[in-house]
Order: C-alpha cells, then sequence, then structure tokens
C-alpha cells in the first residue's frame, strides 16, 4: 500500500508540473487605431501671465505615432459669436494676447491645423468671486509623519447657482532681493477638496451652494521659515476644468495599477481632445 | 410602484385565505420521515401520493412529510428517483406515523442525472430550479481532477462562469455577490480556494445542491440573483462507511458511520499537497542563493457533522466547517556580523459552526431551529528583520505590517412546515442576523534594538448592525391545473443611526396544459443589504464584504418570468423560459480605484442599475446508460452609473450573447464509465484604453514640454471590446472495480481537450520592434489553461 500511495504522489507531482509548465499563453490581438486628432490644453483668466495654451496630438492608445507637439496651429477665439482673437500658436504668441474676458459671457475656441480636424470648445467666463476673509487658525493637528500641520480658513459668499473653485496656497519669501513662491499643496476634509494635476485644491459648491463658504485648508509646513507670508488665491472656475484636470490625474495615477478601474478623461473638446479652461482668481496675501 | 406591490399582496393574501377556508372536513393525517434504506439518510422531495384521492405531498429539507387525507382506504405511493417506488395499502381511520426506507433500484442508477428531483418537471409551482446529486457531481470531467460543486452549477443554463477556471457564478446579469450560498441552511460568504480556481466545497461531503434563478419562494431572501442550497451529508446511521480520494492536487477522505442506535456522525477532509511536494526544490532554491528559507501554498477543508435522534419528534444536528488557504515565504541570510530575515504571506478562510433542532409541534407542523456561527477573515503580513554591527555595536531593526478583514455573523432563525391539508403547504418563519464587519485595518510595527520607534493602526473602523426577516408562503393546489406558490418575505436591515426594510412580494404559479406539459410564470422581488466590493474577475481573498450604509443603500432588483415545462419521450425532460430582471443600487468600484480599500471605501463605491434578460433552453436526459443534458441560454446585460461612462448605459462585463453546454454521461459497462462536457460562451466585454494623450497642465506651456513623454491612456465608452469567444471540451473515463473490501476507481481526464486557448485576461505589453527600432505597445490575450490532464484513485468501503 505504501509503495502504492509512493507511486501516486510521483505521478501527480510530475503531472502537475506537466500541467503548469508554461501556463500562460499570449495571443497578439489586432485592433485598428483610431486617427490622430488635436489635442489641445487651454487656460485663460484675468491673470494675463497665467495664460496658457498648448497643442499636441491625441493617438490610438496603441498606435506607434508619438504625442507630438503641434505648433503653428491657428488659435481663435470667439467672444459671443464674434471672433475675439485670433493667433498663429508660438513661443511668443501669447505675450501680445492683451484681452479681458468678460464674467457670464460666451467663449469659444476653435483650433485649426493642416492635417487634423478642426477642433473647438465653448465654455461661459466665471464671475470674480471675492475672498471676505482669510486667516490662520489656532489648531493641534499633527501629520502623517507627526509634522505641524497649519490651517487658513477661507470665507467667500458663494453665487447662486452651481459654482466650482480651486483654491491655491503659495508662500512668498524673498531671496537675494528675489520674491519666490513655493506652492504649499493645500488639503481639505471637510468638503473633500481634491487635488488635481497642479498643486490647486478643486471644490464644488454642493455643500455651500448660495450660502457662505468657510473653507479650512490644511497644510505642512516643513521647509519655510515661520514669518514667510502665505499667498491664496482663490479660482472662481469652469466645470469643464474641474471635471478635466481631476479625470486627467486620476488617469495618470491609476495607469500602471492592473486593478485599478477604467478612467474617462473628460475633455470638453468636440473633435478632439483636451480642456478650455477659464477661471476667475482673487487673491490675498496673509501676514505670517 | 407601491400600489403595485399592495395590490399584489392583497391578492396574496386572498388566494392563501381562499385555500385555507377550504379546510373545514373529517380528516387523517400520515406523517412521517423517508430515508435511505442503505445509509439512514433522510430523503428530500420524495413523492408520497394517494392514488385513489390523487392527493400528494414531497418530503422537505429535513425528509419529513404530512398528508392528511379523508377518512377512507389510502394506496399510497412513495417514489423517488433512483429508488425502488413502494405502494402501501390500508384503510385511513387514524393519525399514522410512518418512519419508511426506501431501497434504491440498483447502485450504478445512482449516476443516472437527476435534473429536478423534488417534483416532474411539469408538476412543481417552482420554476428555474435545477438540482444536482453527489453521483452526478462526481460523474462530470473536472479541472485537475477535483469535483467542484459549483463548476458543475456552471455548466447550467442561466449560470456563467466569470472566467477560465473561475468559481464565481453570474446568475441571470447578476454578480457573484448576489447569489445566496447556503451550506446546510446557513450562508457560507467567500466561497473560493485558489484564487477561485476551486471552491470550498467537498465534493465527497455533500448529499445534494439545489439552484434556484428565479421565481424565488419567500423563505429565501437577502440576496439578489440566486439561492444556491449545498445540503451535506448527515451521516451514515447504518455502518461505518468511507470513501476517499487522491488527485493531481489534493487528497480527500470522509468516514461516516453510526455511533449507537441514535446517533450518527461525518467526517470529511481535503489538504492540497504541492507546498509539500515541492519543499525540497524550494529548499535548494533558497540555499543556491546562498541563503535558507520556505515558501508554499496549500488549503485545505474539515466538515464535521454528528447528529442525534432524542425520538420521532426531536432530532439535533450539528455540523461545523473550517476551511484555510494559506500562502507564505520565509527567507534568511546570515551574514558575518548579522543576519537580515524577511517573511511574508497571506491567508483567508470561512469557519462555520451550526446547530439544528427539529421538533415535531404535532402531525402537521414541523418545526426546524438553527443558530450558527460563520466567519470569514482575510489576513496578510509582513515582516523584516535586520541585523548588523556598526561603530556603536550590534544593531537590530524589525519592521512588522498585519492587515485584517473579515465578517463574522452570530444568527438565530425558526422555519415552521404546516400542512393543514394535501393542498396546502404553509411555510413561515423569522430569522435574525447579527453582523460584525471589520473592513480592514492595517497595523504597522517598527523597532530598533528592541525600543518600539512606531506603532500605529489606520483603515476601516469595525461597523456593526443587525438583519432580520420574516416570511409566510403556501405552496397550495386550486386544482389539478393550476397550483400557486405564494407569499411575502419582509427584511429589515439596522445600522447604527439607519434602519432599511423592504417588503417583497413573491409567487409563481403553474398551470397544466396536459398531462406532459404545464406552463409556468413567476414574481419575485429581492432586497440586499450587504455588498461584496470585487474587481468583477478572480474571486481574490481581498474581496471585501462591507454593510449598506447612510450613503451606499441596499441593493433592491424585481425578476419575472414566464416558461413552459415538459416530461417528453418518457426519458426526457425540457424547459423554456424566459425572464427579465431589473436592479437597483448594484454596486461598483468609481474609476481609477482599485480593489485594495485601505480607507475610505464608500467614497471608493457608486451605485447604479442593472437590466438583464434573455432565454434559456434545458433539455435533460434523466435515466438510462446515456444521461446529460444540453442548456443554452441567449441574454443580454446591462449596467448604468451616474458616476461611470458618462451616465450612459453599457454592457456588463458578463453580457454574454450566447451560451451553451452540453453534458454527456455514458455507462459502457458495470465497469467503465465515460463522460464529457462541452462549453462554449460569447467572449467578456472589457474595458479597452482608445486614445494616448498629453498630460496637460496649466503651468507647462508647449515649449517647455514635448508631450511626447508625458502622456496618459484614457478610456472611451466601457467595455467597448469583445474578447474572443471561449469554448473548450472535457473528458472523463472512470474505471471501476469491486474489490473484496472496498471498491476502487481510476479516473482519468483531460481538461480542455483540444487545447484552446482561451482569453483570461487582455493587457497591454512593450515589446521592441527590431524593424521599427523602437519599443511598440501591442495588446495581448493571455490564456492560462491549455490541455491538463487528470489522474485520481477513488476508494469507497
Amino acid at each position: 500500500m505504501k509503495n502504492l500511495f509512493n507511486k501516486i504522489y510521483v505521478l501527480a507531482f510530475v503531472l502537475f508540473f506537466m500541467a503548469c509548465e508554461n501556463l500562460e499563453v499570449v495571443v497578439p490581438i489586432d485592433i485598428d487605431d483610431p486617427d490622430p486628432v488635436l489635442a489641445v490644453g487651454a487656460y485663460f483668466s484675468n491673470d494675463m501671465d497665467s495664460y496658457n495654451v498648448t497643442v499636441s496630438q491625441a493617438v490610438g492608445a496603441l498606435s506607434d505615432l508619438e504625442n507630438n507637439n503641434q505648433d503653428s496651429a491657428l488659435i481663435q477665439i470667439f467672444e459671443e459669436g464674434l471672433l475675439f482673437d485670433e493667433f498663429i500658436l508660438n513661443r511668443f504668441a501669447l505675450e501680445d494676447f492683451d484681452q479681458n474676458f468678460i464674467p457670464g459671457n460666451n467663449y469659444k475656441l476653435q483650433v485649426s491645423k493642416s492635417g487634423f480636424e478642426t477642433i473647438s470648445a465653448e465654455a461661459v467666463y466665471p464671475s470674480l468671486v471675492e475672498i471676505d476673509t482669510a486667516y490662520f487658525r489656532e489648531n493641534n493637528v499633527v501629520g502623517e509623519f507627526n509634522e505641524e500641520v497649519k490651517q487658513v480658513q477661507i470665507n467667500f459668499q458663494d453665487p447662486v447657482g452651481s459654482n466650482f473653485y480651486e483654491i491655491k496656497a503659495y508662500i512668498g519669501y524673498e531671496f537675494d532681493s528675489e520674491t519666490y513662491f513655493y506652492p504649499l499643496y493645500p488639503s481639505n476634509e471637510q468638503f473633500n477638496g481634491q487635488r488635481g494635476r497642479g498643486e490647486g485644491l478643486f471644490f464644488s459648491d454642493e455643500n455651500f451652494e448660495g450660502e457662505l463658504a468657510e473653507i479650512i485648508i490644511n497644510y505642512s509646513d516643513f521647509e519655510v521659515e515661520e514669518d514667510a507670508e502665505v499667498i491664496l488665491e482663490l479660482r472662481h472656475i469652469n466645470e469643464e476644468y474641474l471635471l478635466f484636470d481631476l479625470s486627467l490625474e486620476l488617469a495618470f495615477n491609476s495607469n500602471d495599477n492592473p486593478f485599478s478601474e477604467p478612467v474617462q478623461v473628460k475633455s470638453n473638446i468636440e473633435n478632439g481632445f483636451g480642456v478650455f479652461a477659464l477661471w476667475n482668481s482673487d487673491i490675498v496675501v496673509l501676514e505670517n | 410602484m407601491y400600489k403595485q406591490k399592495f395590490r399584489i399582496t392583497s391578492l396574496l393574501f386572498f388566494l392563501i385565505l381562499c385555500g385555507l377556508n377550504l379546510i373545514a372536513q373529517e380528516k387523517y393525517t400520515i406523517s412521517g420521515f423517508i430515508d435511505d434504506a442503505s445509509s439512514g439518510e433522510k430523503l428530500i422531495g420524495v413523492n408520497i401520493y394517494d392514488l385513489n384521492s390523487e392527493q400528494g405531498v414531497s418530503t422537505n429539507t429535513f425528509g419529513f412529510f404530512s398528508l392528511t387525507l379523508p377518512q377512507d382506504s389510502v394506496l399510497l405511493s412513495i417514489s423517488y428517483v433512483g429508488y425502488k417506488t413502494e405502494v402501501l395499502t390500508f384503510y385511513l381511520d387514524e393519525n399514522i406515523e410512518l418512519e419508511f426506507e426506501l431501497e434504491g433500484e440498483n447502485e450504478l442508477e445512482e449516476f443516472s442525472i437527476v435534473g429536478e428531483r423534488i417534483e416532474k418537471i411539469e408538476e412543481s409551482t417552482q420554476m428555474s430550479r435545477i438540482s444536482i446529486s453527489s453521483a452526478q457531481l462526481k460523474q462530470i470531467p473536472t479541472l485537475l481532477g477535483e469535483n467542484d460543486v459549483l463548476k458543475a452549477i456552471q455548466l447550467l443554463p442561466g449560470v456563467q462562469s466569470g472566467g477560465e477556471g473561475q468559481s464565481g457564478l453570474y446568475v441571470r446579469g447578476g454578480s457573484p455577490d448576489q447569489n445566496l450560498i447556503l451550506m446546510d441552511g446557513v450562508p457560507v460568504y467567500n466561497v473560493s480556494h485558489l484564487f477561485g480556481f476551486f471552491s470550498v466545497f467537498n465534493a465527497d461531503a455533500i448529499r445534494d445542491v439545489n439552484l434556484i434563478k428565479g421565481g424565488f419562494p419567500a423563505r429565501y431572501g437577502g440576496r439578489l440573483s440566486s439561492v444556491l442550497e449545498i445540503n451535506m451529508k448527515e451521516g451514515n446511521t447504518k455502518e461505518l462507511k468511507g470513501a476517499g480520494s487522491i488527485s493531481t492536487i489534493a487528497s480527500k477522505l470522509t468516514l461516516e458511520g453510526p455511533v449507537g442506535e441514535k446517533t450518527s456522525f461525518l467526517v470529511s477532509g481535503r489538504r492540497t499537497y504541492i507546498d509539500v511536494l515541492a519543499r525540497p526544490l524550494i529548499a535548494a532554491a533558497f540555499s543556491n542563493e546562498g541563503g535558507s528559507g520556505t515558501a508554499g501554498y496549500n488549503f485545505y477543508d474539515l466538515n464535521f457533522k454528528v447528529n442525534h435522534k432524542f425520538s420521532n419528534k426531536d432530532k439535533l444536528y450539528f455540523s461545523m466547517y473550517n476551511g484555510l488557504d494559506r500562502f507564505f515565504v520565509r527567507a534568511r541570510s546570515n551574514y558575518d556580523d548579522g543576519f537580515n530575515e524577511f517573511e511574508t504571506g497571506f491567508n483567508w478562510g470561512n469557519l462555520a459552526f451550526i446547530g439544528r433542532w427539529n421538533h415535531l409541534i404535532s402531525e402537521k407542523l414541523f418545526s426546524n431551529v438553527t443558530f450558527n456561527y460563520t466567519r470569514y477573515q482575510f489576513g496578510t503580513f509582513a515582516s523584516f528583520e535586520d541585523e548588523y554591527t556598526d561603530q556603536n555595536g550590534l544593531v537590530n531593526e524589525a519592521f512588522e505590517l498585519n492587515y485584517d478583514s473579515g465578517i463574522y455573523d452570530w444568527s438565530g432563525k425558526i422555519d415552521f412546515d404546516y400542512y393543514p391539508s394535501p393542498a396546502h403547504h404553509i411555510r413561515f418563519g423569522v430569522q435574525h442576523t447579527y453582523h460584525d464587519f471589520n473592513p480592514g485595518l492595517f497595523k504597522v510595527k517598527f523597532s530598533s534594538n528592541n525600543q518600539t520607534e512606531l506603532e500605529q493602526s489606520f483603515g476601516n473602523s469595525r461597523v456593526y448592525s443587525n438583519e432580520f426577516y420574516t416570511y409566510i408562503e403556501d405552496d397550495f393546489e386550486i386544482n389539478n391545473r393550476l397550483k400557486i406558490n405564494a407569499g411575502l418575505h419582509f427584511s429589515g436591515f439596522i445600522l447604527k443611526d439607519d434602519t432599511y426594510t423592504s417588503l417583497q412580494p413573491r409567487i409563481s404559479v403553474r398551470y397544466k396544459i396536459s398531462d406532459k406539459t404545464s406552463i409556468k410564470g413567476s414574481y419575485a422581488a429581492m432586497a440586499q443589504y450587504i455588498h461584496l466590493l470585487t474587481n468583477q474577475g478572480i474571486g481574490l481573498p481581498t474581496d471585501l464584504w462591507v454593510p449598506s450604509t447612510e450613503r451606499i443603500k441596499p441593493q433592491s432588483s424585481f425578476q419575472g418570468a414566464i416558461g413552459i415545462a415538459s416530461s417528453i419521450f418518457k426519458k426526457y425532460e425540457l424547459s423554456v423560459e424566459g425572464f427579465y430582471k431589473e436592479m437597483d443600487n448594484v454596486v461598483s468600484f468609481t474609476e481609477g480605484s482599485s480593489l485594495f480599500v485601505l480607507e475610505g471605501w464608500e467614497e471608493k463605491v457608486t451605485q447604479g442599475s442593472g437590466k438583464a434578460y434573455g432565454a434559456e433552453v434545458f433539455l435533460q436526459k434523466k435515466k438510462g446508460d446515456f444521461s446529460g443534458w444540453i442548456g443554452y441560454t441567449l441574454s443580454w446585460n446591462f449596467r448604468q452609473f451616474d458616476d461611470l461612462n458618462e451616465g450612459n448605459v453599457f454592457p456588463f462585463r458578463y453580457d454574454r450573447r450566447h451560451d451553451i453546454s452540453v453534458v454527456g454521461i455514458y455507462k459502457l459497462n458495470d465497469r467503465i464509465n465515460l463522460s464529457a462536457t462541452w462549453v462554449y460562451g460569447t467572449g467578456n466585454a472589457v474595458s479597452l484604453p482608445d486614445l494616448r494623450v498629453p498630460g496637460f497642465n496649466e503651468n507647462v506651456a508647449f515649449y517647455q514640454e514635448d508631450f511626447s513623454y508625458n502622456y496618459v491612456n484614457t478610456f472611451g465608452e466601457r467595455n467597448n471590446f469583445r474578447m474572443r469567444a471561449y469554448h473548450r471540451f472535457d473528458f472523463n473515463i472512470d474505471l471501476r472495480k469491486q474489490k473484496k473490501r472496498y471498491t476502487r476507481v481510476w479516473s482519468f481526464g483531460a481538461y480542455n481537450v483540444y487545447n484552446r486557448k482561451n482569453p483570461f485576461f487582455l493587457q497591454t505589453r512593450d515589446r521592441f520592434d527590431s524593424e521599427k527600432n523602437k519599443v511598440v505597445t501591442e495588446l495581448v490575450e493571455v490564456a492560462l489553461f491549455p490541455v491538463i490532464p487528470s489522474i485520481a484513485y477513488k476508494f469507497e468501503f
């Protein structure tokens, strides 16, 4: 009996490893690549220094093509259906772009480049939402690494209707007669503020619609001197900007995780990809 | 909607009351239990039928029946598929108690297919129900020679597997968490071993299996899509019996027998042993690397059951199940001035204690009280220890990480079976469960020279809740043609600050249009208070059961079905059913979320709706040397979530237009049995990225960054790509020989005989293309199992 069991064990072992050997078989799948389309990142605000337009191309996910930048594209902006400005995209094009966007007006972005279908996007320029008050809060909050967490409260009146915001915070400090700005990467658990591609914190007004918003932001102050001033920027943004930035960041964060759920980057560009982002910002400086 | 529910509810009560009013004559009751003559096992679904009055009933889950007839002569037929029919003649002028034993027709008849054991398919009001016997389970070809109840269930129409080798059940558009899987009447949460390739149910300890896909009787609740009843053997009351097997991957042993006259027991164990066999090779591999260590994976199951009969009126059952999967790696390297040791692993498993007490209150009223404790637990750990010498002397640094999640239930219920007349079988009962959810807690510890530097816990806090239900149903015959099962199920879920309740009407109707054919219809509303956070594919132990909360609402559904059932050509049964199901508050991970939920699981979940409809055809041959079935399902299955796919409807991953299974078992002679299966299914719908897009940022201008190096894939429509169709042929041959003291069976089989490269998952891979002289990305389907031979040695005594 013992002999029989030994034989069965050996046989079972051999069979199992025969079965396991090269279990994984790879079958290549051919799918058609979609044609490349223009991709644009267009950012406009009431601060001319922050204008930014970038044109590239979106290609099939499995395509051999690259996402090369596309300069010399024709950029046209229409205000309430009339041509507002136009320029050929190059390094210095935006330096001459000197236009004031009017809150409540509808703007259309149109980008053309030979070899591509013309793309467009529309958005309403948001109103200015001013910061009523902003101040440092006393607190005993300790961070993940036992560091001190500082808190700033920003109060502002949320306009009637659905509104979307981005809050940015910087430390400003002097060094060799120059002023430098250091982003603070704020966080907020109170209204589930979410971080996008940059250092800003995005909110919708679903928790304080039409009311006085009292937002507390946290930041960990590791390296900056105690007496540095804190610069707060409240951006009233179009919803499409929030959706695009958050979904793009989510796509980057989950791209290499085979277990993550698929992410659709929410573009507001017709016939192409990207974002036409508009914001109106108010800035206050808090002295420490 | 509420008006509609009220009308249905009123109608049900009216029908029940009408039926009860008919009971007002001088009658006597024949009641008792029907057992298997050779093993003493209770027989479920035995037909007890008076040929004179043409009235009959069938035995319940505990083998009990009660038949009330007018004072008269009785010609009582007791019949059951695979057993000799017995006919008793007597004059009924008093209540009679029967303890009756049925003898099997012959040993090999046991292997015949038993499709709908409880009644002939055209007689039962229950539709969308299929039963499988233990003997049948053991005949179906298997992966690596390991019989598996869930793999067998996947061969039935309306039931799909998730993917290659997986045990998950997708029933009529539902997902695996929507199946109420009951082992001896108690829910089991995680039914997978080895990442879903095997189920936790040891086929040697199973008596029979019943699957209900729709038209749910009111006694069931808590899940949306199916009820899978797995009844374990009670233990032979006549003599000591044993069975065992040694297969390619695991060994099993089952012993059962009497202890005195009134007690019986069953103990059954199974363990894989690849870790034991591979241990020397692994140790040698570590040694070659200059260290020492071990690694392995195994799982085991242990079933234990003991029953005691106090009297004809009182029986006590106690059962226990314990199963565990365990994976571990340990490695150690020694140096001149110290060592470095690493250990990691994970384990998961179920534990269940079940106590049941049958009490016969009267000849017409049977009760069963159940108490149980169940636990599903997953844990993982990692530790690292480093010892070395520096200028300050000996330094010892250690790091430990532990993670635990699980669900713990304490539950009690009482069920009653009341037989006021042959035309009525009324069931009612109440159940309560206390849930303790542990949605995942991490503990981290770091120490240096035995001084704790950091010790921290983080994760999701435990959630406690109470779930209850009560029900009443009546299976009543209005006349020879029309029979109805109607009932109400009321359930509730109580959290700290929230309470959810649900009233669920159920009705099934059978109308016989001829002696051999009936049409059936059913409607069932269901509610589900607990959810499974899963990756929709592989049954990973990290899948997390979580409760409904203030934010995450209970799931609900309704399903309507209509069909025709017929016995044709004596040995065949045919059923054709159409179904339509809508589901609300089904859960899914939000975009970008992954299955590893560390904190704040509620934020990573979104809820939406689902819809499934289709038709099923089931043709089976139940008796004879050749038996088997053909099942075909044509179905559509969709989901809609406001937060996914821009709110648009999309096909569910397991939207499988065509699903076919063919099962054949052929008894060549007394020594050789052949069996084969062939399955086909439309490919799963999966999401593929459609564009590679630049990673724009307001701070980066186009002349500052070339987006060739800063890009990401974005997905288009969800589940926009179909994997290739799945099909496979399996074969098995059993060589059976009666030895002097035992019967032995050599079982040889092959899984995926024609070596179909069935897709398991899709992925993109980077490959250097020498022609293009650059790295290119390509899409590949990864197939898991080629042809896999198996061999098993089985014995019975």
